[in-house]
């Protein structure tokens, strides 16, 4: 084997046995891509910088403050909205799931508001609430809320009807129906909505933070245009995609292994 | 419980919990640290509202002059510094608590600058 393919083979088995390296390992051919096209100079380094420049921008905006503040407001801001989404979503998704008049009460309501994207309410949120906390806080709880409730119904609802006669033939009270039979059986939907909700309610933070936000790394990314510094915006869509890689793979994918794949409710 | 377990079991809970362990331990570290920084006089300045100069390692920009104005009003910028006024001495040490921020002393410069 030539030099190269030792050094290859070697690099495999690295990527194999690590799963930090096995993550990063796709981003390598993009990266250097990247690099290669800037390097080129087809287009000019102000519009089209390089992995350096935006490596240098994470270290000046750090070494700065602004980077590790605007990072906390943005995922202090998401924490805050998806947790009350959560807290309003999956109780009403249980609600709307189990009875029949709850059903035919919201489900049209829900439709309906689902159909008004978030951004849609910005304009009369900022009459209500101006440019603030309210008004993000607002967008990220409405965005959440409904991938959360449309999953929690569907979950509530494909619980077998078998299971539920079975436990209440076994004379199993409600509240012991619904706690130990409807809610796992409802719950690989709830994490499928929690995953969604948590996914929409980061890119709705960061257009509403475009628009009214004075912090956070959407407005980083929308504040760095004025002075055309790219380095920033690309810095900023780094951090945005690195950021929700952390919160799914190692957040909400062991989540998921821990609960519902241990139970055998979904398999991979 | 169960869930807990698991999770700190796993590699990566255990990086998670290092992580929020070395943010928290960073967290203290600036609230100890930024007593320190004030200037004695300062400490010594009662219940009155104090101006401050603020000395950052760097040109100030609208990120820290924005910062300063939850503390105090902002009466300028000097290469390295930031000028507030009007600060209550149990702001001080908010003042004083981001890492970027190295000195904090008395206003020495004549007012309305």
């Amino acid at each position: 084997m030539s030099r190269g393919g030792r050094v290859l083979a070697v690099g495999l088995r690295a990527t194999a046995a690590h799963p930090g390296v096995r993550a990063f390992a796709p981003f390598v051919p993009l990266i250097a891509l990247w690099a290669g096209v800037a390097a080129a100079g087809l287009f000019p380094a102000v519009f089209f910088p390089g992995p350096l420049e935006v490596i240098m921008a994470f270290g000046r905006l750090t070494y700065k403050g602004i980077l590790p503040a605007y990072l906390e407001d943005s995922v202090v801001r998401l924490a805050v909205g998806a947790a009350a989404g959560m807290a309003v979503g999956i109780p009403l998704g249980v609600l709307v799931g189990v009875s029949r008049r709850a059903h035919a009460l919201c489900w049209p309501i829900l439709l309906f508001f689902q159909a008004i994207g978030d951004i849609a309410w910005l304009p009369i949120l900022l009459i209500w609430f101006g440019f603030g906390l309210t008004t993000m806080t607002f967008v990220i709880v409405y965005t959440v809320l409904f991938p959360v409730v449309l999953n929690t119904v569907l979950g509530v609802r494909s619980v077998s009807p078998d299971l539920i006669r079975a436990a209440q033939s076994l004379g199993a009270p409600r509240r012991r129906i619904l706690l130990e039979v409807i809610l796992p059986g409802a719950l690989p939907n709830i994490v499928t909505g929690l995953r969604n909700g948590l996914g929409y309610g980061w890119r709705a933070l960061i257009a509403a933070e475009m628009i009214v936000g004075t912090s956070g790394i959407g407005f980083l990314m929308f504040d760095a245009r004025r002075g055309g510094q790219v380095t920033e915006i690309l810095l900023g869509m780094i951090v945005l995609g690195l950021l929700w890689y952390l919160v799914d793979g190692w957040l909400l994918v062991p989540l998921e292994r821990a609960t519902v794949e241990r139970w055998g409710l979904v398999t991979r | 419980m169960r869930l807990w377990r698991a999770f700190i079991g796993s590699p990566k809970g255990r990086v998670l919990v290092a992580a929020v362990a070395c943010y928290c331990a960073w967290q203290g570290y600036l609230t100890l640290r930024a007593p320190g920084k004030i200037a004695p006089s300062l400490r010594r300045a009662g219940d009155r509202a104090v101006d401050v100069t603020v000395t950052l390692p760097f040109p100030p920009e609208r990120f820290h002059v924005l910062v300063f104005q939850r503390f105090g009003r902002v009466a300028g910028t000097n290469e390295h510094q930031v000028e507030l006024r009007g600060v209550r001495p149990s702001d001080l040490r908010g003042v004083a608590r981001p890492y970027w921020v190295t000195r904090v002393e008395p206003l020495s410069r004549e007012p309305g600058r």
